[in-house]
């Protein structure tokens, strides 16, 4: 494990920032974690677009929502949805006991850059690379096609947890919990995995934020890096709710892009032992 | 002759496996709080070794059948609690300040460690752990005071 306690100073504000382009962080954020209860009951969850941890800022539309059951399938329907100006809500049905699964997805959309003119002014547009031909005048130089997929995530799990919904898809970039997200403890080793299409992704940055930094004395972030077995293990001193961020990038397995980013927002909590 | 003397051992044998079934007496105090907004804890005492977690008292709002704040006593819940629900015989209604001596079957666990978890509406939460072990030479232990619970003392036997 590499990990790094810094101060989320500017500087490393500027740099996740960096990193981060084109796009606000994506919440998708139980009220509890974990619940007790024998019969059906609503969890609310949020749905907001932010660059401050767990502080809502702009609503996402419903249709990146999905949910997922205990058994680990997608669940049809997951009732009215309240999209106000700056933060989505609905509630989760939690009818069984287990694991449920809380998933946004925005994308893939496609960003073309290219380089024009005597003093090589840097364009871009909305557009893969099939429809960026038709629009790129002559002359157009270092033509970079980039695909973009945002998935937020989290898990929420009423009594006994269960793994069905942690199993990984083996498709794309994703993350996967090892330690269970109902047993995030403070002083305990926390771990999760990074594949690309099932294998291991060595040596890839995250970040963790812990909520309201805003209210916080000593803000800090975990800067983190996963080993060669894509694995990545943390621990936190505080508990709390916490954010883990990460952008991937590779060479595109799309025709229609050079580039394909995956970004990850996972929210989960920390309770003390 | 023989016969005596198996029958005897016999009995001995029995007999000694009774006295196997090891109690534990555990005394502590839940204070007073002097505060307007006052609610009688959640308490829960239970053991954990590597063989066996076992809920030994839960005191919580009884009158709820499935009670949805028992996830607040955090390490009870997520060792026990979650996996399935406590047995009557364990349970009882929340109390006030006072004093408590409870008795408990701990069965043919001879070495463990005992936890004792508080936890307070609007007040504080403390989680208590004493190692125990029935193979030692001492009678009992002391866990000093802490914020939701007064001194604890872990006797064993009755």
């Amino acid at each position: 494990m590499k990990s790094t306690l810094i101060k989320l100073t500017a500087g490393v504000a500027l740099t996740v920032a960096a990193l981060q382009t084109q796009a606000h962080d994506i919440y998708i954020w139980p009220s509890y974690f974990s619940v007790n209860s024998e019969k059906a009951v609503k969890i609310p969850v949020q749905v907001t677009a932010s660059h401050t941890t767990y502080r809502p800022d702009f609503a996402m539309p419903s249709d990146g929502v999905k949910v997922f059951g205990v058994d680990g399938k997608q669940q049809r329907r997951i009732g009215s949805y309240y999209q106000g100006a700056r933060v989505a809500t609905f509630d989760l049905d939690v009818a069984e006991q287990g694991t449920y699964g809380l998933k946004y997805y925005r994308g893939p959309s496609y960003r073309t850059s290219y380089k024009i003119g005597k003093r090589d002014t840097i364009k871009r547009l909305r557009a893969n690379k099939s429809e960026a031909q038709a629009q790129i005048p002559q002359g157009a130089k270092e033509v970079v096609t980039t695909s973009y997929l945002t998935i937020a995530m989290s898990y929420v799990t009423n009594k006994a947890p269960t793994e069905a919904v942690l199993a990984a898809q083996n498709k794309g970039f994703e993350l996967v919990p090892v330690t269970h997200p109902a047993d995030y403890v403070t002083g305990e080793e926390l771990e999760v995995t990074l594949l690309f299409n099932g294998k291991p992704v060595a040596d890839q940055d995250l970040v963790i934020e812990q909520e309201g930094i805003q209210y916080l004395a000593d803000p800090k972030a975990l800067e983190l890096k996963s080993d060669e077995n894509g694995k990545v293990v943390f621990s936190f001193e505080q508990g709390g709710r916490y954010m883990l961020k990460v952008n991937h990038k590779q060479t595109s397995t799309n025709a229609e892009a050079d580039y394909e980013v995956t970004r990850i927002y996972y929210a989960f909590d920390v309770i003390y032992e | 002759m023989y016969l005596r003397t198996f029958v005897l051992f016999v009995a001995l044998l029995f007999a000694s496996s009774t006295i196997q079934a090891n109690q534990l007496t555990v005394d502590f105090e839940l204070p007073t709080f002097d505060t307007a907004d006052y609610h009688k804890p959640y308490v829960a005492i239970w053991l954990e070794n590597k063989e066996e977690k076992k809920t030994l008292l839960l005191w919580h709002l009884k009158k709820r059948k499935s009670d949805k704040w028992l996830v607040d006593i955090r390490r009870w819940w997520r060792k026990l609690g979650r996996y399935g629900e406590t047995p009557d015989a364990f349970t009882g209604a929340t109390r006030g300040p006072g004093k408590y001596s409870e008795q408990f079957n701990i069965g043919d666990q001879s070495k463990f460690t005992l936890f004792i978890e508080v936890v307070r509406e609007d007040g504080g939460r403390s989680l208590l752990k004493q190692k125990v072990n029935f193979d030692d030479n001492k009678n009992s232990y002391h866990i000093a005071a802490s914020k939701e619970v007064g001194d604890v003392v872990i006797t064993k036997g009755n």
